[in-house]
């Protein structure tokens, strides 16, 4: 009783965040009615059709849909996959830095691509990769033709992976580099009278202690196996390259916006929150199967 | 105990402060409009009248103040004179209305451009509360009808159109009153469109006079223009520098003249991209007729040949502009108002000259344009609005303004700060008007005549006045051996030389018979645009031969083509 009493405080003060989360979370998800009907703006949600599975059967029958999910999950995997390696090896080469001044420098250099958005981005990468571009003048002193690398259908997915990891592996280091500072340095000393060399001290002391992290931050990257980047792709697509990178919210985008098909983009959307909400439970499944740690 | 008390105190006060905060910020806003409209009936039934009087005549203002409220797009850059505190409800366009009609608006919502305007129009309508008065699209105009959400204008219109104003309709053979009006009844005052006029291809006189070129007649021509453009630099760019016609990746986008498209060289196969046209006796889309292979036929070839941008895919429009202000590229085309695009060209490099060219004209010696939708937008009024002839009586007096002669007339202050907004401090306007359809013809003629002595500065619009007095600053500038201010140069050559070749030049003009949408447009258009957009562009950079445009065809029609072809005959039935 006396226990209750005291944590009702603590639920008093939760209450302005819990409304704000029904408000702003719970209620929006009404909308996934629309999904299920022919949504008219002006009728609204009480008052137009329902057309059953319709909106979902007709996502399907799109001529291009399997080019869009093979492109969305091609890409979001070379992202997730990356975006993991990239950022835990930096982390790991940064550790072995003794220099405290270089360390923090590359640390802020690194840092300062993702606070720049795709819009401003995507000028310098369009131009980096363009026909007058600096790869392009490279090349040619190697006397290799130049490439239209973002009217490709070959360079335009890779080109994608490569500049996202290189615009988030900074930001994605430093929960690596905080993971890092938690290991027990008694460990590395013992070790080290042990005779263990540096690479020694990384296989069996580094990587296992940030493996939890490294597990973690993988789970919860998997439900974006649907999200590749609508920022960027959008900013950077062409109708030459529709064929390997049109992705579900660039879609959703031409069909929800520009011909405003609410019901359409709300079915697609709504495939997209199942599966990822199907992923992140496995997820966590198979973690809590193979270790002993849970998510949630 | 009793700092348990006191710590329940703060946590109770802080939790309701916070909790309220939220709700109220998500309170509704107090109906402004009904208060008026019950304060406007009382006195109605005092005095009918002078009410009935302004309800049925152009020009008689209200006895009491009407207000409206108004969705209006917003210029987020416009200057409000120096000092005033004038805002988008009140400014020089407000006041002239509030003068001469007694009307003020209360604006429901701002937007600052088109796509932000479009999700405000949506929302309104989503939550049932549109305002008074608004823009839309036909496509929304068709749903407003629909539901039953806007007033029938008919009545207002027949009572409350300025001679003006059906002057203005009749210059495009009313078709835009027609396209506004459904089962006999007028739900719209439409936005007219001003005839683009023919596209034209645009060279670089100054290259063709240093490579000794013969103007342009036929695609031969043009051919060799680009590629001695190409090849030769005379632009000084460098070797390989220089990029032959600039084209935007779409190639062609359906607005006929718009700038770095080829529509030309379509319409002279007689093909016509993007529009619903009609042959043998049925409407059929022009984008996937066989005559576009032809078309296709050059510019690949021209792509193949090094003559149209390589880079033309990932191009987006300021790239464009900033090649052919750069002086990269000499060669695009436009429709009259290229200069407008042109004028940092100008500003960067005295001499340049770009000269206009209507080809590749076709046997009968003409080029083939076909015409755009009649209508830009809709103003419509809710549904239960108690004044909807405030709308037509307030697009009179803009266009009086701005059509009509009243600027020269009325020297009233209130007109003069008017003129000073449409002049200085435009994008405020919360009505608004429109032009006559072939507006650009006619102040050509009128600017021209006026040059010439034949005609009064003041016997035209306001607006043309204007051009006719920096045409003539730059004639000025040209006799003393001066370089003419750019705005000036943009002005002469737009309006005297450019518009000029369009007024002289004959022209074939195919008309478009359908501008609607079908049932199945909404679902399938965007998957059938993207088709289209990605099979031009791969045969424009040669990634597939002209031949797959066959397939493409085959593919367009399964996907849903066929049945929109249907359903837009039938429409037109």
């Amino acid at each position: 009783m006396h226990k209750s009493r005291k944590q009702l405080y603590y639920h008093a003060m939760m209450f302005p965040g819990m409304v704000c989360l029904f408000i702003f979370s719970f209620v929006p998800m009404f909308g996934i009615i629309m999904a299920f009907q022919n949504y008219i703006p002006a009728k609204g949600i009480f008052k137009s059709r329902w057309v059953n599975w319709d909106n979902f059967k007709f996502i399907f029958t799109i001529p291009d849909s399997k080019q869009i999910f093979i492109n969305t999950i091609i890409i979001a995997l070379g992202k997730m996959i990356l975006g993991i390696i990239i950022p835990v090896s930096f982390a790991l080469l940064l550790n072995e830095i003794r220099k405290k001044v270089f360390k923090k420098t590359v640390q802020t250099i690194v840092y300062l691509p993702h606070f720049l958005s795709w819009v401003v981005l995507a000028t310098v990468v369009q131009y980096i990769f363009s026909y007058d571009g600096p790869i392009n003048a490279m090349l040619s002193s190697f006397h290799i033709s130049p490439i239209m690398f973002m009217g490709s259908n070959k360079w335009f997915r890779p080109i994608m992976i490569l500049t996202e990891s290189w615009k988030e592996f900074g930001y994605g280091s430093i929960i690596y580099l905080a993971a890092l500072t938690g290991i027990d340095p008694g460990l590395y000393e013992a070790a080290s009278i042990d005779g263990a060399n540096r690479w020694k001290r990384l296989i069996h002391i580094t990587i296992p202690g940030i493996l939890p992290i490294i597990l973690i931050m993988t789970t919860m990257s998997l439900p974006n196996i649907l999200n590749a980047g609508f920022d960027q792709i959008f900013n950077l697509y062409n109708p030459l390259v529709y064929q390997s990178g049109d992705i579900i919210d660039t879609y959703v985008y031409r069909v929800g916006m520009l011909q405003r098909q609410y019901s359409l983009a709300t079915a697609i959307g709504l495939i997209k929150s199942v599966i990822g909400a199907i992923l992140i439970a496995t997820a966590n499944k198979l973690v809590t199967t193979f270790s002993d740690r849970t998510m949630f | 105990m009793k700092r348990n008390i006191f710590k329940k105190f703060i946590v109770i006060t802080t939790t309701i402060c916070l909790t309220v905060s939220l709700f109220t910020g998500c309170s509704n806003k107090k109906d402004d409009t009904k208060d008026v409209a019950g304060k406007n009936s009382v006195s109605e039934s005092k005095s009918k009248d002078p009410w009935e009087l302004a309800r049925t005549t152009p020009y008689e203002p209200y006895p009491e103040e009407v207000q409206y409220t108004i969705g209006m797009q917003v210029n987020a850059s416009v200057a409000y004179p120096k000092g005033s505190s004038d805002n988008a409800e009140n400014n020089g366009y407000t006041r002239l209305y509030k003068n001469k009609l007694n009307i003020q608006n209360k604006n429901a919502f701002e937007a600052v451009d088109g796509d932000d305007y479009n999700q405000k129009v949506s929302m309104a309508i989503t939550t049932g509360k549109i305002p008074d008065i608004m823009s839309v699209d036909y496509k929304t105009l068709k749903e407003l009808i629909e539901n039953d959400m806007i007033e029938d204008l008919t009545d207002s219109y027949k009572n409350c159109a300025s001679d003006l104003m059906k002057k203005i309709y009749a210059s495009n053979d009313n078709k835009s009153l027609k396209m506004a009006t459904f089962d006999k009844k007028l739900y719209a005052i439409p936005v007219t469109s001003i005839s683009a006029g023919q596209e034209m291809l645009w060279l670089r006189g100054d290259w063709m006079d240093k490579l000794n070129l013969k103007e342009p007649k036929t695609i031969e021509d043009i051919e060799h223009i680009l590629q001695e453009f190409v090849t030769k630099d005379p632009g000084n760019n460098g070797a390989g520098k220089t990029i032959g016609l600039a084209l935007n990746p779409d190639i062609y986008y359906g607005g006929y003249a718009q700038a770095y498209q080829a529509n030309n060289i379509f319409t002279y196969f007689g093909a016509c991209p993007k529009q619903w046209i009609e042959k043998d006796n049925k409407a059929v889309y022009g984008s996937v007729q066989p005559e576009m292979k032809q078309g296709l036929q050059v510019l690949s070839d021209w792509y193949k040949k090094g003559l149209i941008d390589p880079q033309v895919a990932i191009r987006k429009y300021d790239d464009i502009t900033a090649l052919v202000s750069s002086g990269q590229c000499g060669a695009l085309f436009c429709g009259w108002w290229a200069p407008y695009a042109l004028e940092s060209s100008y500003t960067l490099n005295n001499n340049v000259d770009w000269r206009a060219y209507i080809v590749p004209a076709g046997s009968d010696g003409k080029v083939t344009m076909f015409a755009g939708n009649p209508n830009q937008m809709y103003k419509v009024v809710r549904k239960g609005y108690k004044h909807p002839e405030v709308l037509v009586k307030a697009v009179n007096i803009s266009l009086d303004y701005n059509q009509g002669t009243s600027s020269y007339t009325d020297t009233s202050d209130i007109a003069k700060e008017y003129l000073d907004y449409v002049n200085h401090a435009y994008g405020v306007d919360p009505i608004g008007g429109f032009d006559y359809y072939n507006a650009a013809s006619l102040a050509y003629e009128h600017i021209s005549e006026a040059i010439d002595g034949k005609r009064d500065p003041k016997d035209m619009i306001m607006y043309e006045n204007t051009l006719y007095q920096s045409c003539k600053k730059y004639l000025d500038a040209v006799k003393k051996g001066k370089k003419a201010d750019s705005t000036d140069w943009l002005n002469y050559n737009a309006r005297m030389v450019s518009s000029k070749l369009m007024h002289d030049t004959p022209v074939n003009i195919i008309q478009p018979v359908f501008f609607d949408q079908t049932p199945s447009m909404p679902l399938m258009w965007s998957t059938l645009e993207k088709m289209e957009k990605e099979t031009m562009l791969k045969i424009l950079t040669n990634e597939k031969s002209v031949d797959y445009f066959d397939t493409f065809v085959d593919k367009w029609m399964k996907a849903g083509g066929e049945q929109i072809t249907k359903e837009v005959n039938d429409a037109l039935k």
